[in-house]
């Protein structure tokens, strides 16, 4: 009898004691012995490559995210027999759907105004300025999320599909009118600055 | 038969399926005015081991190389009367420090140099790629700093400036930067 309490409290003991590894994070989790370390990329250095001279006012932006697919014939052979067998009418595809969440950025750029489009007399300034245009879209790695990818595709596959959904996100962007609304707020800016630089009157043609 | 008429119209009510998918409108517009004066191309190495996992079996690596655009500039909106002051055929003007306005890593110009994966491993996914990836955009936002993208900008947007106002028929142009920091691209 005395020899079981002995074996029951040694156990209760090392129960206790574990658990109090445990909850001071001294032993690790049984769930983290079996959880995937993540994947972390080495500290690389950023080199430059080029630099560049800009004049672009950047009035409008929007932001925006879309959803784009694309569906090709399996190439992984054993998906395809598979496929093949179960109903020979309807092959193997593969699929992916990728959501991108980015933005589009729009303004003027001022590189193409030069001193022929300004034309001042003594308070008054008459200048033309350039048309809005659509000067960049945005969507970064950390904007793209991959909702299903079945089968075999390629980084240059994937890219096609990516540019797809820029140019959805620019269309987009364009429809809702963008192009307009950033050609009147560099007009507004514009004119703020003249303003406050000691002209009188401001006048775009 | 009265009394089945409102146990019928909840069974017709709930039996009705909405078969129109509404699609979100996540499209919003945001008012800027920000002066990009200058663009870095930078170049990057992405590189990965996903070897730290005891119970995965054989070696699994990816190599890939990207470029990013790094825009930097000044913010227009905040040049007002008070910063500026005007003698006659002189002005002097205090423009905001220059920010980083935006980064962009194009998916054309992504590339996978090498990979290598073991025999009981999977290929990396697109999934896994672009989170290797967005490592390396952190990575590269973290480092304009150094490599002197807001001087620049300064540079320029002081350059374009006297430009412009020379065109508008100033003689002699001060211009300084304002010592207040203005807040990062997130």
């Amino acid at each position: 009898m005395r020899t079981t309490t002995k074996y029951i409290t040694i156990i209760i003991a090392g129960a206790l004691f574990i658990l109090l590894l445990q909850k001071t994070k001294m032993l690790p989790d049984v769930k983290d012995l079996f959880r995937s370390k993540p994947v972390l990329i080495a500290n690389t250095p950023v080199l430059i490559k080029e630099i560049r001279e800009l004049t672009q006012l950047i009035t409008v932006t929007s932001f925006d995210e879309v959803v784009v697919d694309s569906v090709k014939p399996s190439t992984d052979m054993l998906n395809a027999i598979t496929r093949m067998a179960i109903n020979p009418l309807a092959p193997a595809k593969d699929r992916i759907v990728i959501v991108a969440r980015g933005s589009v950025q729009a303004g003027t750029n001022l590189h193409y105004l030069s001193e022929a489009d300004i034309h001042v007399d003594e308070d008054s300034v008459t200048i033309h300025l350039p048309q809005a245009e659509i000067l960049e879209v945005i969507v970064n790695p950390s904007g793209f999320s991959t909702f299903t990818e079945t089968g075999v595709w390629s980084p240059d596959a994937v890219n096609l599909v990516k540019a797809k959904a820029k140019r959805v996100m620019e269309y987009r962007a364009v429809q809702k009118n963008i192009l307009q609304l950033a050609e009147k707020r560099s007009r507004l800016l514009m004119e703020n600055f003249l303003l406050a630089a000691g002209f009188k009157k401001v006048t775009f043609n | 038969m009265r009394r089945f008429v409102p146990y019928m119209l909840l069974v017709v009510l709930f039996s009705c399926k909405n078969e129109h998918k509404e699609i979100s409108e996540v499209l919003a517009f945001k008012e800027m005015s920000e002066l990009a004066t200058v663009e870095y191309i930078v170049t990057k190495i992405v590189k990965a081991d996903d070897n730290q996992t005891w119970f995965k079996l054989g070696d699994r690596k990816i190599l890939m190389s990207c470029e990013a655009s790094i825009k930097a500039g000044i913010d227009f909106s905040v040049i007002n009367e008070g910063d500026i002051t005007i003698d006659g055929k002189s002005i002097s003007v205090v423009l905001p420090k220059a920010q980083l306005i935006s980064l962009n890593i194009r998916p054309e110009d992504v590339r996978v140099e090498y990979e290598e994966t073991g025999f009981f491993r999977d290929e990396f996914s697109t999934a896994e790629r672009d989170a290797l990836l967005a490592q390396g955009e952190k990575q590269i936002k973290n480092s304009v700093e150094s490599l002197g993208v807001l001087k620049a900008a300064e540079t320029n947007a002081s350059l374009f400036i006297s430009n412009y106002l020379k065109i508008l028929g100033y003689s002699r142009i001060h211009i300084r930067f304002s010592d207040a920091s203005m807040p990062q691209l997130k």
